[in-house]
């Protein structure tokens, strides 16, 4: 076999499975390579190299279905590998609604350069991640002068590449890199209370990568911030969540966006397209097509070609995610089973003007632990954050909880901030929330 | 690497934690193994299944330590996983994976160099070496040991076989089918079941330049049980769910017929339960389940590795007492056949059981090479890794809580106004502040010292030291959750489990509405 290029191996898996008479199959072959190093006291902590590849296979007959992967790549092996697909694809029951991508959703596809790939990240030297990384570190270890009791800062480099093809006809590929930079600091604070601040920045592109010491700085800020936090009442007032712990939040109530949860029954937001689910502030787009983007894509996991999709419009429920699988399963056309780049509306306030516009309220600056009951919309949030009053932030607050109801808390969106976070496929700005139950003393 | 936190899914999350995406990126993966005779694999299995013989390992060693290490160690693992899905009254799903590689980790001191390949090659294996040596910048370090590796002697806790391979398909569809179906037969108001049946059969190899070589063999397996009811208007959804070591043995009619039960059960008692009130309580923790307390207050708190940097609320409380005197605690990886048991741990130390709190006292952090090494102490067996793309970190196995002296009854009637928590879905700690939070799936309010209306979906949080100190009364009726614990820390996941008897703590935080 000894075929030279994923492109190859996957059309011997296809054709494999052709000859076991399978009549349709999807194939994919993904390789990456990542290289990170962890910097602490001034040295490299942790220096780790890693390569994979793997190949995939979806194999579909007459309604019988499975899906296998493997990163053995030895000729006997993959042979085994597929016997193994086929005989298990075979052993289950034939599933009406279970059939290949249509090839039509293939059509259409953009022909766009999404830039997602760098070759300078690709040939980033060790030398330059311990640069990165020892300024990072520095940064935070200065930042957090008396209070300092330890800090870690590392960088990290990727890229990776896949190739998929369809027995119908699908034929895609993609390329990626990334780069990460992280901090974390830890802090004296009264008694054994050692508070931790956390701060990243990352690109597709290496020129594009923020400042390794701000990333030091940040995270030693935002450890800060957590210095001396207390209790308070239990309440119920105006709640603004920061843009990079919102994502959470909206991750409760998208849970219940997907073809599976509506078709099992899981989902409070069923029968709600079309309908008002918040607040006019409410608008959210997934966008596959945003250049650099971390989740940009042409087309999705099943091979549908991309397009940009209003999620919410100005409160109003658009689009579910459905798949193929659970659209035949719903009886209407797929949409995509996987969101891109999840863009949340903008405001024109900066979050310091939020904060200012409250007489009183709290300021989410991340969440710990909590759930969100995807079939009823209950959500029950652990929470810490700054207490707002009279326009100021003037305390650090923890060991409080949020709790409601997602079909109720989007309707209580009052303000968007101009802050959109940029490290994630999910970009929310600050959002403000009136009149929040908070547990706490 | 983005993912920083420590937190664990557990029973109630369920599909969430293994919901299987329509993308095909993400689909799992596969059945039967690569190494066709399971038969031929006692005492040898990556050198008969995989011509990885101790003069291979040596020569892998020897490069790690050709730039000066401390020490060096491979870590070989065979993993083939297989799930079957039962959904709308049909098994019509399946995903197998096969997961093959060795992770070559060097260790400076405290600094660690690390490399993995998944080509078990000569050359692959030397250049991975080479790479994870390179943290050391120094004349060759020390050599493996001439002559034969020697063994670890380790307990015997579940077959050390693989016990799947042989398994057919016919067999895993119709455990998926039985619960499912029983599921639906129990109740008229259940609209949806769905199971999801899992196995594994996991082969793993550890040499280090102390001479050292063993092997593990590690089964698996696990059932998720997911129900949806209708009454009237509304809808809910619950689930149960159970995991092993153990092989197809497991899968008697009582086991089945009891795990559709609980799912239904379980799932019918939210029509009757509302979200508990807002603010600060007594709770009382039903026994099992609520071992959850110690893995997210304490628990993670007490992995060495955070101690080590100074980042853990408990770094400056060792030998000292922070709880009542009737509180112990212990992480085992002795509990036979549990999820989380392991004959050794992944960095070769035998499996073993750890005091943490001892009457009362911190005795002990859970220790991987480098902390112990560190402490100047003994390994406690936690060096625990997701798999051989990753590097050890201290990590939990079975952490549960000895006997106390209360009668169970007598806790509850203690309570005047508070909430008993029953069952729980998940959780999270911030190791540093010392916050941490479990969500209650379902529970009761106690009022004048009797369980009352039914509750659900509600979040804790307390913090660890404070909340251990708050633990009042502790029962006498401990039990093992026997449920799918998964925890997660610095983005790498590892089975686990969790237990604990009757617990009152006076104070945490319940995040309820009030009206």
């Amino acid at each position: 076999m000894n075929p030279s290029s994923n492109e190859q191996i996957a059309q011997l898996l296809l054709d494999g499975a052709k000859k076991r008479g399978i009549p349709d199959a999807k194939a994919q072959v993904s390789e990456s390579r990542s290289v990170s190093v962890l910097y602490r006291k001034g040295r490299p902590d942790r220096v780790e190299e890693s390569s994979r590849r793997s190949v995939s296979i979806s194999l579909y007959d007459n309604g019988r279905y499975s899906a296998s992967s493997s990163n053995d790549f030895r000729e006997d092996a993959l042979r085994t590998f597929l016997d193994n697909a086929a005989a298990m694809t075979r052993a289950m029951e034939p599933d009406p609604f279970r059939c290949i991508t249509d090839p039509a959703l293939y059509e259409n596809r953009q022909d766009l350069d999404l830039k997602l790939f760098d070759p300078a990240v690709d040939g980033f030297s060790d030398r330059q991640r311990h640069e990165l990384a020892a300024r990072a570190e520095a940064a935070a270890i200065e930042a957090a002068g008396e209070a300092f009791i330890s800090a870690e800062a590392g960088v990290e480099t990727s890229s990776s590449s896949a190739v998929q093809l369809h027995s119908n006809g699908f034929s895609g590929a993609v390329k990626g890199t990334d780069i990460w930079v992280y901090a974390e600091v830890s802090l004296k604070d009264d008694g054994d209370r050692r508070p931790s601040g956390y701060d990243l920045c990352g690109a597709r592109f290496a020129a594009d990568l923020g400042s390794p010491a701000a990333v030091g700085r940040g995270a030693a800020h935002r450890g800060m911030l957590k210095v001396g936090q207390s209790k308070v009442e239990t309440r119920r007032c105006p709640m603004i969540v920061e843009n990079r712990a919102a994502g959470r939040l909206l991750g409760g109530f998208l849970g219940a966006a997907y073809g599976r949860s509506l078709q099992q029954k899981r989902s409070f937001l069923e029968g709600m397209e079309g309908q008002k689910a918040g607040s006019p502030l409410f608008s959210l787009v997934d966008d596959p097509f945003i250049e650099k983007g971390f989740g940009s894509t042409l087309f999705d996991g099943e091979g549908i070609s991309a397009r940009r999709r209003d999620v919410v419009e100005e409160g109003v429920l658009r689009t579910f995610f459905i798949d193929t699988y659970y659209g035949k399963k719903l009886n209407r056309p797929p949409t995509t089973g996987d969101s891109s780049n999840l863009v949340f509306a903008t405001g024109n306030r900066t979050p310091d003007e939020l904060v200012a516009s409250l007489a009183q309220g709290i300021l989410v600056r991340g969440f710990i632990g909590g759930n969100t009951n995807s079939t009823t919309g209950d959500f029950s949030l652990g929470v810490f954050g700054t207490l707002i009053e009279n326009g100021r932030l003037t305390r650090p607050v923890s060991e409080l909880n949020i709790s409601g109801n997602h079909r109720d808390l989007w309707h209580r969106l009052s303000g968007a901030g101009n802050d959109p976070w940029i490290y994630s496929t999910t970009r929310c700005p600050s959002l403000l929330f009136d009149d929040i139950q908070f547990s706490g003393n | 690497m983005m993912n920083r936190r420590e937190f664990m899914i557990g029973s109630a999350a369920g599909m969430g934690m293994v919901a299987v995406s329509s993308g095909f990126l993400t689909s799992c993966a596969h059945p039967q193994a690569v190494v066709q005779s399971p038969r031929q694999v006692a005492g040898g299995y990556f050198k008969s299944g995989f011509g990885v013989d101790e003069d291979l390992i040596r020569r892998v060693l020897n490069a790690a330590m050709e730039k000066g290490g401390d020490f060096a160690d491979v870590f070989f693992q065979h993993r083939v996983s297989d799930y079957v899905g039962f959904e709308d009254g049909q098994v019509n799903r399946a995903y197998a994976q096969v997961d093959l590689g060795c992770g070559i980790r060097v260790l400076k001191g405290e600094q660690t160099g690390f490399a993995f390949t998944e080509e078990l090659t000569e050359e692959s294996l030397l250049k991975a070496a080479r790479t994870a040596g390179s943290i050391a910048d120094a004349p060759r370090g020390r050599t493996v040991p001439e002559g034969p590796f020697a063994g670890v002697e380790m307990p015997s806790l579940y077959a050390r076989r693989p016990l799947w391979m042989d398994v057919t398909p016919e067999r895993k569809i119709a455990i998926a089918r039985t619960v499912g179906e029983r599921m639906s037969a129990l109740d008229g108001s259940v609209i949806k079941a769905s199971t999801w049946f899992g196995d594994e059969d996991e082969a793993v190899l550890i040499a280090s330049t102390d001479g050292i070589l063993v092997e593990d063999i590690r089964p698996m397996t696990l059932l998720y049980a997911n129900c949806t009811a209708k009454k009237g208007d509304r809808v809910e959804s619950n689930g149960y769910s159970r995991s092993a070591r153990r092989g197809n043995d497991m899968y008697d009619d009582v086991l089945m017929e009891e795990m559709a039960r609980r799912a239904v059960e379980r799932t019918l008692i939210l029509f009757d339960a509302k979200v508990p009130p807002a603010g600060e309580m007594p709770v009382v923790l039903a026994p099992a389940t609520s071992g959850i307390l110690l893995h997210e207050a304490m628990g993670h708190g007490f992995e060495a590795d955070f101690n080590r940097k100074g980042t853990s609320i408990f770094s400056s409380m060792m030998n000292k007492s922070i709880a009542e005197p009737f509180v112990t605690i212990v992480d085992t990886g002795l509990e036979k056949e549990a999820r989380g048991a392991l004959n050794v741990d992944d960095e070769g130390t035998p499996g073993q059981r750890t005091t943490l709190v001892e009457n009362g006292r911190l005795v002990s952090y859970l220790h991987d090479r480098i902390s112990a090494e560190f402490y100047q102490v003994p390994r406690t067996g936690n060096g625990r890794r997701e798999s051989f793309r990753h590097v050890p970190m201290p990590r939990m196995r079975v952490t549960t809580m000895e006997n106390g002296p209360h009668d169970p009854e007598e806790i509850i009637r203690s309570v005047k106004k508070g909430l008993y928590a029953v069952d729980f879905a998940n959780g999270e700690v911030a190791i540093g502040a010392g916050d941490y939070s479990f969500y209650v799936k379902t529970g009761y309010l106690i009022e004048d010292g009797r369980l009352t209306a039914p509750v659900k979906d509600a979040n804790l949080i307390g913090n660890g030291p404070d909340s251990l100190r708050k633990i009042t009364m502790v029962g006498n009726d401990r039990e093992i959750d026997p449920g799918t614990w998964t925890c997660g820390k610095d983005g790498q996941s590892v089975p686990v489990g969790l237990g604990l008897p009757t617990v009152k703590v006076s104070a945490i935080t319940v995040g309820g509405v009030n009206e």
